[in-house]
């Protein structure tokens, strides 16, 4: 393949500006010292390690245990209406932990239906949520489908061959499991167990309506509490090494040993006894997605929707598709000159995905304060800081790994026969990628964007610390009446950012069913 | 029309050609043989311009096409691949038509009529056997119309009965056209049988047998 060297140039400059607000929070890790930030280092900083870290462990065992059981069970067992179930369990992923956080709260509060209805039987015992094990429940039932589909996945790729193999050495059924299927599947699990991980570490509206001290709660406190940009950044920086730390042990687990092998797919095992599993998963549905839709629809008889709704749920719509378009022809074009070679540097700038939505926003913040204390003399204050595009750059920041990915996943799968072939017809590199790259991408593209568009709908950390005054979006309406405690408020909201993320949910299902049968 | 002059190329330090020089004439079509792994289809990358040369030059047409370098898409030359290269997404017709400097319905039945692939123009690739994929991709060439079509061991996946039907075709379309044309190959026989000079490629040295 060959490239023009303009985009080689351009990438290049493309990675430096993805990169710069970084800057910001390297600088504040060499600034001078502040009577706030020793107070937070001296007091806060093990809490927020500790919390953080309590919360990441249970949260990720839970996601891990209940989406690998299901991928386990989907992968290996035939039952009815098996596509049907692995849609409606897999629904979740449209749900953010914050409205199961805003919903179980309520539910379990002396006024609420739960607490009523145990008052009412005289169990006087009060199940207080807004702790860490609460919070890591959150966190479990709102984002165990990641392990889910990629444990099924992963399972469903290497089919049962090598454990027939097993089996017909002479190997127990137990032995088989952990010797055998439990490598195999393990990096799928992990990769499952990481977006979790990442997502936890991300997620800013559960632990602060729970007022669970952890590092990115920490973040937005110092900024909006204490005023303090500096100690934010600071606190940013530790974050970022935890993060990175936590990256790399992960994606050391989730490499397959020996590379991976295609194997024949095999016909799957009837299921003993499909009702009583029916039974329970039908059970689990109701908890994580049927009582929570009810409950949400219910609150909305009980108070007005909130002003501004619909123009809410128009800019969530807008600036989703809007940053799913900028990542997807973002990544085509990054993704060119790593086609040929290892480029660091533009694998560091889609690295987004790992770093949390406050570190990218407190830095963005350090950033164009400086931007704007330069440009001040001419341009008359601040024009960057709290405008819409400094959002849209942070979400294309955030979510451009998931762009690159997808596009790294379907060039392997591609290989550069096709593209040299059409060089060889004369075609030119944009030609090329028109004609050829992008109609064999398209599923890859399409996964993509519905993906980002998922995250998009229910990102809530980036918005709200760096949108414009009166910018609000679904999330930001929903968190805004959980803080002012006007949960019947959030309803309408709250299933607006479910029913658009469902939607793209459940075309990106029918996406990656007609990229497995293709 | 086409001359290698004393080009030497490694791959990660290890020279495949130290001091290579070839010449071709307007129409020939000669064929170079060669063992697997001794540089064959790395030679005809040089001249596709998917590899650059460490030295010496390249010249199609008495112009060098290493200084200034020309892109692929720039060079009058094609290359038929040993993998199979249709889009995968297009129709044997759109595949056939992908290059054609001119897009008219008449060229395209034409040359359907001249491969006897009439009966396959809406079919994908997937649908097409070997032999028949073969095919589509020669026409394709073909139809480019470049001044040098390279053929990278173009019978090489499909067996000996097919592959001489289809060597008696290629032969046939060849007349009627006046590329000059390269092939690479590791079966002495599909050399014979193309006819031509045959060139013997080891240990980085080209020898005419």
């Amino acid at each position: 393949m060959i490239i023009p060297k303009r985009i080689w140039a351009v990438t290049l400059g493309l990675s430096i500006l993805l990169l710069m607000p970084f800057s910001a929070l390297i600088g504040a890790l060499f600034s001078p010292s502040n009577a706030i930030w020793d107070h937070v280092r001296e007091t806060l900083l093990p809490t927020y390690l500790f919390h953080t870290t309590l919360v990441l462990v249970i949260s990720v065992t839970l996601a891990t245990v209940i989406g690998a059981s299901l991928g386990f069970l989907f992968a290996r067992r035939a039952f009815p209406a098996k596509k049907w179930w692995r849609l409606a369990l897999i629904l979740p992923l449209a749900i953010p932990s914050y409205v199961y956080a805003m919903i179980t709260a309520d539910l379990f509060s002396i006024t609420g239906l739960v607490g009523r209805t145990l008052a009412e039987f005289g169990v006087g015992v009060s199940l207080s949520w807004m702790n860490i094990p609460g919070v890591s429940v959150m966190f479990a039932l709102a984002l165990y489908p990641y392990v889910f589909l990629l444990t099924e996945s992963t399972l469903r790729h290497h089919g049962t061959h090598y454990e027939t193999a097993a089996a017909q050495l002479g190997v127990g059924p137990l032995k088989v499991f952990f010797k055998i299927t439990l490598p195999l599947v393990l990096p799928g699990i992990m990769a499952g167990a990481s977006l979790v991980a990442f997502e936890v570490l991300n997620d800013y509206g559960t632990v602060a309506y729970f007022n669970i001290p952890v590092f990115s709660f920490a973040i937005f406190d110092a900024w909006f509490r204490l005023g303090d940009l500096t100690t934010a950044l600071r606190i940013g920086g530790y974050f970022i090494v935890f993060t990175f730390l936590l990256s790399w042990a992960m994606d050391r687990l989730k490499k397959p040993r020996g590379g991976r092998l295609e194997t024949p797919k095999a016909p799957l095992t009837k299921l003993k006894k499909p009702k009583r599993v029916m039974a329970w998963m039908g059970l689990f549905w109701l908890l994580t997605t049927g009582i929570p839709i009810l409950q949400l629809i219910h609150y909305l008889t009980l108070a007005p929707l909130p002003s501004g709704l619909f123009m809410a749920l128009f800019r969530t719509a807008w600036v989703s598709a809007f940053v799913v378009a900028i990542i997807l022809v973002l990544s085509l074009v990054l993704m060119q000159p790593l086609r040929r070679r290892r480029m660091p540097v533009i694998r560091m700038a889609s690295l987004g995905y790992v770093i949390p939505g406050s570190i990218i926003a407190v830095s963005l913040m350090g950033l164009t304060r400086d931007l704007d204390v330069i440009s001040l003399g001419f341009l008359g204050g601040s024009f960057l800081r709290y405008s819409v595009a400094i959002v849209i750059f942070a979400m294309v920041i955030r979510f451009l790994t998931l762009g690159m990915n997808a596009l790294t996943s379907g060039y392997k799968k591609m290989g550069v026969r096709y593209s040299l072939a059409a060089q060889s017809l004369g075609k030119s590199w944009h030609q090329t990628l028109r004609q050829v790259d992008i109609p064999l991408l398209r599923e890859s593209l399409i996964s993509a964007g519905l993906l980002i568009a998922i995250d998009l709908i229910k990102e809530l950390p980036l918005t709200l610390m760096l949108r414009p005054f009166g910018f609000e979006t679904l999330s930001t309406l929903v968190f805004r009446s959980m803080q002012n405690e006007e949960i019947a408020r959030a309803a309408g909201p709250a299933l607006g950012m479910i029913g658009l993320s469902a939607v793209a949910l459940i075309f990106m299902m029918k996406e990656r069913q007609s990229d497995a049968r293709n | 029309m086409l001359e290698i002059k004393n080009c030497a190329f490694s791959y990660q330090d290890v020279p495949i050609f130290e001091d290579i020089s070839f010449q071709l004439n307007d129409g020939d079509r000669h064929t170079i043989v060669g063992p697997s792994g001794v540089g064959k289809s790395t030679f005809l990358k040089l001249i596709m311009g998917t590899l650059t040369p460490q030295s010496g030059d390249i010249l199609i047409a008495g112009k060098s096409v290493i200084h200034p370098f020309k892109a692929p898409h720039q060079r009058p030359v094609t290359l038929i691949s040993q993998e199979d290269t249709l889009f995968p997404h297009l129709t044997v017709a759109q595949n056939l038509m992908f290059g054609a400097p001119k897009k008219t319905s008449d060229v395209l039945n034409r040359w359907l009529e001249a491969l006897e692939l009439t009966p396959l123009a809406t079919r994908y690739p997937s649908e097409l056997s070997g032999g028949e994929a073969q095919r589509v991709m020669l026409g394709r060439a073909l139809i480019y119309a470049p001044a040098i079509i390279l053929m990278d061991e173009p019978f090489k996946a499909l067996d000996a009965t097919l592959k001489l039907t289809l060597i008696d075709r290629f032969k046939t379309l060849f007349k009627d056209v006046e590329q000059t044309v390269l092939t690479v190959t590791h079966d002495a026989s599909v050399a014979t049988a193309l006819g031509g000079h045959v060139y013997r490629l080891d240990d980085g040295r080209l020898e005419r047998r």
